[in-house]
Formats: structure tokens, sequence, C-alpha cells
């Protein structure tokens, strides 16, 4: 029986030799069997094989001792093929699996980078994930406590000046008054020198925290390259399996981004990457055809654009084929041909992120998982990024994973509508002072021109759950803030917004992972958990799960009428009366299918006849004065019925004017309309 | 012995000697108690956020030691009062992995559990029988005891398809 230290110990080891000597091996097949790897080849997998038998674990000991062996034959002049470095490759695999059968506990490194001597052996520190999360989780809390600790402060300096004015009043009357001036200067000073011993206190403290948080949010920092061996040699086995030749690369491995968002992407750039070599990448015979290298070019390129990181992974095959994709989106059923015919190039890609649009082939086991490019964007779109795709028909598909670098501080606007949120700058194009005057109501919707192009504005109030979905808020005016997600650009109003500010921002616990609409969560200073808004979460609800109750609340302006009415001609008259007047007005040629209109929309006002078919309009408005939503809505009756009778029956249904059809003239008719929709 | 004397003998030996020890805590006038090991602490209620388009069984959220706990409403799972807000404290509990905070009326106090006669098993028929380890006999009344991690299991389960 191993004991368990000693196993850590030589996991740990083992798993840092297995890395380099994959990078050995991929390095002997693109660059030679060069002397110095095939030294440090042996070495390392004598190294594995030594300590795995001294803790008597026999199977790895044999597999790496396979390994030494086949360096030696590199090293005594056997020819190097591509059958020689799979089954080092193909041992490499078969310890890890080996080892990963022993895996316990998920773990970060934590690295400790030399500053001075670059080739210095980088010391490893073991932390328990648990560990680092908690230390940053109170350098967090230790930052907010900073936070409130400056708002005190300022808050003293208020006091200060206020309190001077104060004393100086009271004493007035009690003492002479030209006692009262050098009193409260006094009085004063002694406030100044204790709120600046205060604030040095801060200041040095501020540094401190600030320092101590830097550092603990660092610590889960990890470059890029850490994922680079893997990557190249997922690239390698695919072009291997797919007999291509090609030339894998990444630039700007150096770049560092959190373990825990290289741990999230990694399944989507391995699924990127294959398919850049599966589909994008042609054979030899193919590109020579093509006049192009036999060797296929695929790039993993790691840039810092200010507060994001972009991966992307380029290559110079044969691009993506739209055509097909097309097709198979006609063919699943998600678009008609005659949509199909006038799909724009950006939508004909977009395609390709549609579930079940990718073939079968293109479907790739990951880590245990089927990972689709519809996989492959809700994992960005989780992270607040995007997917971004340039292609081009035999000069090969550039695709970029586009994401906030760090997600534990974020740089956000914190805007008020009922509800306090951050809304994320990177996702603000502007904010607008709009007046109330140049909101459009265009059919069922509010528009605000922004950039000479009409872009949807909606309360945010009303996507945040709030019954309150009022645009004007009374003002003359509404903030109207400018978002967009992806290619999306949509306008939310706001009550009230500060400047943007740069914000802590925590997990909303693993309980909650997943929620809609939550990017995380940041604190105030008064200690109150705020929202950070998932603007992409925004977007699908701003454009895919509105409410008929906004769409009939924006559009305020046209009062909403229902007319029923079973004369044609009638019908026709009065409905051309109302809407040249301004009102919408939707029409039913009986009761019943009026009292269907009713249970879709909501109406401000109700022009019933008496008789008609199916229900009369009697017991049409007996139903619509005992129904609490319609309940308070004015019936106006209009009949040619004068027996005196029938007008007591709608008054006793509930009915609230009589317009009799032979005195009926057009004026008369819409001042009873317009003032029983004043009142 | 009968099957219900087994069942409730079963449930005593299960229990590990923490879990011998409750946590017995009081909403309004009824209670529920909590198995010792789930138990994290009580504090006062800190101020408390509603997330928008929550489901019902989600209070809000708090923070807590540079931490984001959600609260929960405990009556969505298991028959309880609802808290009274004029005097409220908020019970942690966890299960290593999730955490989260109940509102409750006062300090809730320890139990030991003496003996299996003092355990009854829940019924198997009820709706919220998944959500509780069993009942415990306190002054002839039956409190039901929270099995939070099943709990916990139906929250991750109801936000997945949210």
């Amino acid at each position: 029986m191993v004991e368990e230290k000693y196993l850590d110990i030589f996991k740990d080891e083992a798993s840092s030799h297995l890395s380099a000597l994959e990078k050995i091996v991929l390095d002997i097949e693109s660059k030679g069997a060069l002397p110095e790897l095939i030294k440090e080849g042996m070495r390392a997998a004598h190294t594995i094989k030594g300590s795995a038998r001294l803790l008597g674990l026999e199977e790895i000991g044999k597999i790496a001792h396979r390994i030494e062996d086949i360096f030696k034959e590199i090293d005594s002049g056997k020819s190097v093929t591509s059958e020689t470095i799979n089954r080092i490759l193909r041992g490499i695999d078969e310890i890890k699996n080996l080892l990963k059968g022993e895996e316990k506990k998920e773990e970060v490194r934590v690295e400790e980078k030399p500053k001075e001597e670059p080739k210095k052996t980088i010391e490893v520190l073991r932390i328990p994930k648990e560990k680092v999360e908690s230390i940053i989780d109170h350098a967090s809390e230790l930052f907010i406590q900073k936070i409130k600790l400056k708002g005190k402060i300022e808050s003293y300096e208020s006091v200060k000046r206020e309190l001077k004015e104060e004393i100086a009043e009271y004493l007035r009357g009690l003492v002479p008054e030209e006692k009262i001036k050098p009193l409260t200067e006094r009085i004063s000073s002694v406030f100044y020198e204790l709120t600046e011993d205060f604030k040095n206190t801060y200041e040095e403290l501020s540094a401190l925290v600030e320092n101590i948080h830097q550092t603990s949010l660092f610590m889960r920092f990890v470059p890029f390259s850490e994922v680079a061996d893997e990557l190249r040699r997922i690239a390698r086995d695919t072009a291997e399996e797919n007999k291509k030749k090609i030339k894998f690369s990444i630039k700007g491995g150096e770049n560092e981004l959190d373990k825990v968002d290289l741990e999230k992407i990694k399944p989507a750039l391995i699924h990127i990457i294959r398919n850049a070599v599966d589909h994008g990448i042609e054979t030899p015979e193919v590109r020579r055809a093509l006049n192009k290298p036999e060797e296929g070019l695929v790039e993993v390129s790691v840039d810092l654009e200010g507060e994001m990181i972009k991966i992307s992974v380029k290559d110079d095959g044969a691009g993506i084929n739209l055509d097909k994709l097309v097709e198979r989106a006609i063919e699943t059923g998600l678009i008609n041909r005659t949509k199909a015919d006038k799909l724009p190039e950006n939508e004909k890609i977009a395609l390709m992120f549609e579930h079940g649009i990718s073939t079968k082939e293109e479907i790739t086991e990951v880590s245990g998982r089927g990972v689709g490019m519809d996989v492959v964007k809700a994992i960005i779109t989780e992270m607040r990024g995007e997917v971004r795709v340039e292609t081009h028909k035999n000069k090969g598909t550039k695709i970029s994973l586009i994401f906030p670098r760090t997600s534990f501080t974020i740089k956000g606007i914190k805007v008020k509508d009922i509800e306090e949120v951050i809304i994320p700058v990177n996702d603000v194009i502007k904010i607008l002072r709009v007046k109330r005057e140049e909101v459009i109501f265009r059919d069922s919707d509010a528009y605000i021109e922004f950039e000479k192009k009409p872009v949807p504005v909606k309360p945010l109030s009303f996507l945040l759950g709030f019954e309150d979905f009022s645009l004007s808020d009374g003002k003359d005016f509404i903030y109207v803030i400018i978002l967009k997600s992806g290619e999306k650009i949509f306008g939310i109003k706001v009550s009230d917004f500060t400047s943007d500010e740069e914000h802590i921002i925590k997990s909303p616990s693993a309980l909650l992972e997943g929620m809609k609409l939550i990017a995380g969560i940041t604190i105030s200073e008064e200690g109150l958990p705020i929202i950070v808004l998932n603007v992409n979460d925004l977007a699908e609800m701003f454009f895919e799960r509105v409410s008929p109750r906004i769409v009939e609340e924006i559009k305020e302006k046209k009062k909403k009428i229902l007319l029923v009415e079973d004369s044609i001609t009638t019908l026709m008259i009065e409905k051309n009366i109302l809407e040249l007047a301004g009102f919408e007005v939707d029409t039913a040629m009986h009761g019943g299918e009026a009292l269907k209109m009713l249970n879709s929309k909501v109406y401000d006002l109700f022009v019933v006849d008496i008789q008609m078919p199916v229900l009369d309009g009697i017991e049409l408005t007996k139903i619509i004065k005992n129904n609490p939503v319609t309940s308070k809505k004015p019936v106006v009756i209009v009949s040619s019925i004068t027996d005196e009778r029938e007008m007591r029956r709608a008054k006793e249904a509930g009915s609230d004017v009589y317009i009799s059809k032979r005195n009926f003239d057009k004026a008369g008719f819409l001042k009873i309309v317009r003032d029983y929709l004043e009142r | 012995m009968d099957i219900r004397s087994e069942i409730r003998s079963k449930l005593f030996k299960a229990l590990e000697e923490d879990e011998k020890f409750l946590i017995i805590a009081k909403r309004k006038n009824s209670f529920f108690a909590v198995p010792f090991e789930y138990a994290r602490g009580v504090i006062p209620p800190p101020p408390i956020k509603t997330l928008p388009l929550s489901p019902t069984f989600i209070k809000g959220i708090i923070s807590h030691l540079g931490k984001i706990i959600p609260i929960l409403e405990i009556s969505e799972f298991i028959k309880t009062e609802k808290p009274e807000m004029k005097r409220i404290l908020t019970f942690l509990i966890s299960d290593g992995y999730y955490s989260a905070g109940i509102f409750i009326n006062e300090y809730p106090v320890f139990r030991r559990i003496e003996n299996e006669d003092e355990l009854f098993p829940q019924e198997e028929s009820s709706g919220e029988s998944a959500f509780l380890s069993g009942f415990i006999k306190e002054k002839e009344v039956l409190i039901p005891i929270l099995n939070p991690s099943s709990i916990f299991e139906e929250i991750r389960k109801r936000i997945k398809r949210w």
C-alpha cells in the first residue's frame, strides 16, 4: 500500500515530467531528433520509472521503461517515424490515465514567478483550491470594508462643516459674538486634526488592503501557455487521425488569465481546434491542387484588449461552407428556403451556433461530454463574452473568443430603475438623455434614434420583473443606456445612474450558479449585495421574452379601443373615425369574438352594439363590468335601439353611455370617447 | 420489532455521533431541526437583496464574511410557518459545498438524541418526505428534521429548470 503523502508527491513529480516529455516528443517531431531532446526525454522517462518502482507502481514503471527504451533506440540512430512519436504519446497517455485514477482533490497551482532570472526553476506551491478561494474572499471583504471606511470619512467631512454652523447658531446669544468665531474655529481645527489623522491611517491601510487584494486575486492567474502542450497535442493527434499535415503555433502564451476561466474555455478551444484541423485544413493532396503548402497552419493567439481577453484560433483551410450550413438549417426546419435565400452572410455564419445544426461528425467527445458550437457559444456567453467568426472560402477561418479578462473586479455603472444594479462598462455603448417627445412609438414598441438608426427601448424595471414599467417616470426626459450584446443593440430606460467605478465581483454562491441575469454580485458601501447584470441574458429577455403588458403600456400615446359591431358598414365608419382621431382600434363582429380578444389584450374603452349574434352587447357589457381587469373601463353603447327598456337594461348591465345611431354624429361620438378616456 | 420501530432504529444508528445532536430552530410558532453537522452559526440579519425573477424559494442574498449566501424560504419544501419579520435571525447551514441561510425567530437550541424512541421516520406519502430525515419528539410535538443535502439538490434541479 502506497502511503498517500508519497503518492501525492509522486503524482506531482510525474505530471511535471509527463508534460516535459510531451513537449520533447512534439519538438522532436517538428525540429528533428536533436541530441539534447533525446537526452532530456530519456532522463524524464527514467525518473518516472525509478520513482514508480520505488512506490510499487509497477504498471507505471513498465510503461516508463518502454518509453525510455524508445528514446534509447532513437539515440542509437533509429529513424523517428510518426509511429515512433505515436508510441511515446500513447505511453504518456497511459501513465496519465493511471495517475488520474488516483486523483482526489481539485487543486490550483500557485506559481511564484522569478523576477530577475527567467531561467531559474519555478517554485511551485500546491495549495488546495478552497484555501485560495477563502483568502480571495477575505481579501475582497477587506477591500469592501475599505470602501465603506472611505464613505464614512467623507461623511465626517460634511458633519464637520454642519457642526461648525450648528455650534455657532447655538452659541449666538449665549456668548458675545466676537468669541463665537474663535471657538468654532478651534472646534473645527480639532475636528480637522482628528479626521486628517484618520485619513492618513486610512491611506496607509488602503494601500496595504489593495496590495493584499491584488495579490490574492492574481494567485489564481496562470499563463495561457499552461494549456499550450495539451492544445498542441490535440491538434497533432487530430491531424494524424485525418492524415493531414499541420503546423501548430501559439502566440501570446505568456498572457495570464484566471485559472478558472482557462478551465472553462478549454473544452471550447479543444472543439474549435479539432474542427479547424478536421474540417478546415484540407488533405495534402487537395492543398497541393489549390497551390497551398501541404502543411496547413493552425494558430492560436492570445491578446489582451483592455479589460478583455481575446483568444483566436485561425486556420488557412477551406473556410466554412456556408451553403452547406444553410442547407442543414433548412433540413432541420430552423429556417425555410425563402428566408434562407435572403439571409445575409453574418446570419448564415450565426447558424453554426444553433443547436443541432452541427453535423454528427462535428460533434466531438471532449472530456466525456459532447461539445458543439452551440455549447462553445453558451460557455462564452456565460462568461459575459462573445464569439466572432470570420471565414473566407479557401483562405481559412478565424474564430475568436472574447471575454472579460478577470472575474474579480469589474468596471461598471450603477443604475437604478426601482432596483439598483451594476451594468458592466464593456457592455455600454452610450448613455443618453432623451426628451419624451423624441421617443418614437411604432407598432407595439418604443424606439429612440441612435446614430441615425431606431433602437428599441424598454424600462429596466420591467425586464427585472417589476410590475411598474412606466417609460417616462413622469419627467419630460428619460435616461436610456444603449447596450450591446453580440450584434444586438438595444436601450434600457433607467431612472438614475452613477459614473463608472471599479466593483469587486463575487460569485453568486454555488447554489445559485447558472441563474439568469446574474453575472456576479458586488457589495455596496452599505454592505448590501448588488447584482451585476449579465447583459447577454438581458438582451435575450429584451428580444425574446417580452410580455404583452409592456407593449401595451409603452404605447401609451395611443389608447386602445375594442369596437364590437355586427354591421360591417357601421363597423368601418366607426373604426375610421376613431383611427383618424389617433386611437388604436381592434374590431370584433360579435360579443363572443370580443371575449376572446379580451383575454389577450388590455383595452382602454369599449364601443359596443346591442343586437349581435352569439353574445349580445348587454351580456358582453355585464362580463366586462364583472371582470376586475376591465370593470373600470368605459363601455360606450352605440345602438339603433331607442326603446327605453333596452336603454335601462344597458345601464343596469354597467354601460357608461348610450349613443343612438339615429342621432349619431362624428364630433359628438369622438367627444364622448375622449371624455370617458380622460376620466 | 414492527416495521416503524425497525426504521426508527436504523435511523438512529445511521446518525453519526455529531448528528445525534440536533439544532432546533423556531419560526413564528413552529419548529424545525437540523443535524448538528450542517449548522454553521446564527447571525443577525444582514441587509438582504432580492434577486430579479428568482424562484419563490430564494428570498434573496446576503453578504457574510466575504461570501454571498442565498436565503431560503424553507416553507416551500416543508410544512412550516413563515417567520415573523419583526425579530429575525439568520441560521446558516452548509453541507460543505453549498451554503444557505434560513430566517428564524429565536436563537436555536441544542438537543441531544438520547435514544431511538425519540425519532420518528417521515411518512413516505408526504410531499415533504424527500426533504426530511424524520421527526424528533419534543414535548409531545413532532419536529421535522431537515435534510439540507436533499434541499440543496432540489434547489439545483429547480434552478437549472428555471
